[in-house]
């Protein structure tokens, strides 16, 4: 599964500057890969002490469960309007 | 179109019981393909409604009444997502598990969190295909489903 690429970013409010915002997710994934090959030793110390104590598999269900979440959240979607009010809130994950 | 009689005879005899329903799908399944894959829109069989897409998300949509202020709302949540976040279910302490179990039970639930097995948690997922919660209020209308 792919992680969202794209956040779409829309605040519209009556007498406010409106947001329209596309944030460009792509960079923040390249982001955390290098943060997290810059701290992979210390990644790897913390994962062997887990499994000293017997919580390995524990951080091996988290961390796979965490991919699995942050590669999901492609699809949502939160729309919140007021016609009356011409208020608007979009956060499209794409 | 004789293989739609035949097709129909096939359910007529599976309606009486006097063929099983495992019968009755090699016979369809027997049946030319152009016809035997098409749906009449008459009968259901148990084959065909196993075989339904897995819903791919979860709707959750608000609309206000006419005369209303409220806000209206529109959320899409992908299933895949509360599949990975089921599945976050496992590292509960055993403790708080045992509580979620008994808060459970006690509104007539007998789910057991450290017993769901991915089979049954996809299974539940499927399911959630017939799902579909309408609520009336006096100033807005909900409505959830899965599509």
């Amino acid at each position: 599964m792919i992680p969202p690429m794209l956040l779409r970013l829309r605040i519209q409010e009556p007498g406010e500057k409106n947001v329209r915002l596309w944030i460009p997710l792509f960079l923040l994934w390249i982001f955390l890969a290098v943060i997290a090959i810059v701290l992979s030793p210390f990644l790897v110390v913390i994962a062997l002490t887990l499994v000293f104590f017997a919580k390995g598999r524990e951080l091996l269900i988290f961390l796979k469960a965490l991919m699995e979440m942050l590669a999901s959240l492609r699809g949502v979607r939160i729309d919140v309007s007021n016609p009356k009010r011409t208020s608007k809130v979009l956060i499209d994950l794409r | 179109m004789g293989t739609q009689e035949d097709r129909q005879r096939i359910l007529q005899m599976l309606a009486k019981g006097t063929i099983s329903v495992e019968e009755a799908e090699q016979l369809l399944s027997s049946l030319p393909s152009g016809t035997a894959s098409a749906t009449s829109g008459t009968a259901d069989t148990q084959a065909s409604s196993a075989r339904k897409a897995p819903p791919k998300y979860l709707r959750v949509v608000v609309e206000p009444k006419a005369g209303s202020d409220n806000d209206r709302v529109n959320i899409r949540v992908p299933m895949q997502l509360l599949r990975a976040g089921a599945k976050l279910t496992a590292l509960l302490p055993d403790q708080a598990r045992t509580q979620i179990n008994a808060k459970l039970g006690e509104k007539g639930i007998n789910l057991d969190l450290g017993k769901l097995s991915p089979e049954d948690l996809e299974s539940l997922m499927n399911e959630l295909s017939e799902l579909t919660v309408d609520v009336d209020g006096k100033d807005e209308t909900v409505r959830i489903f899965c599509e």
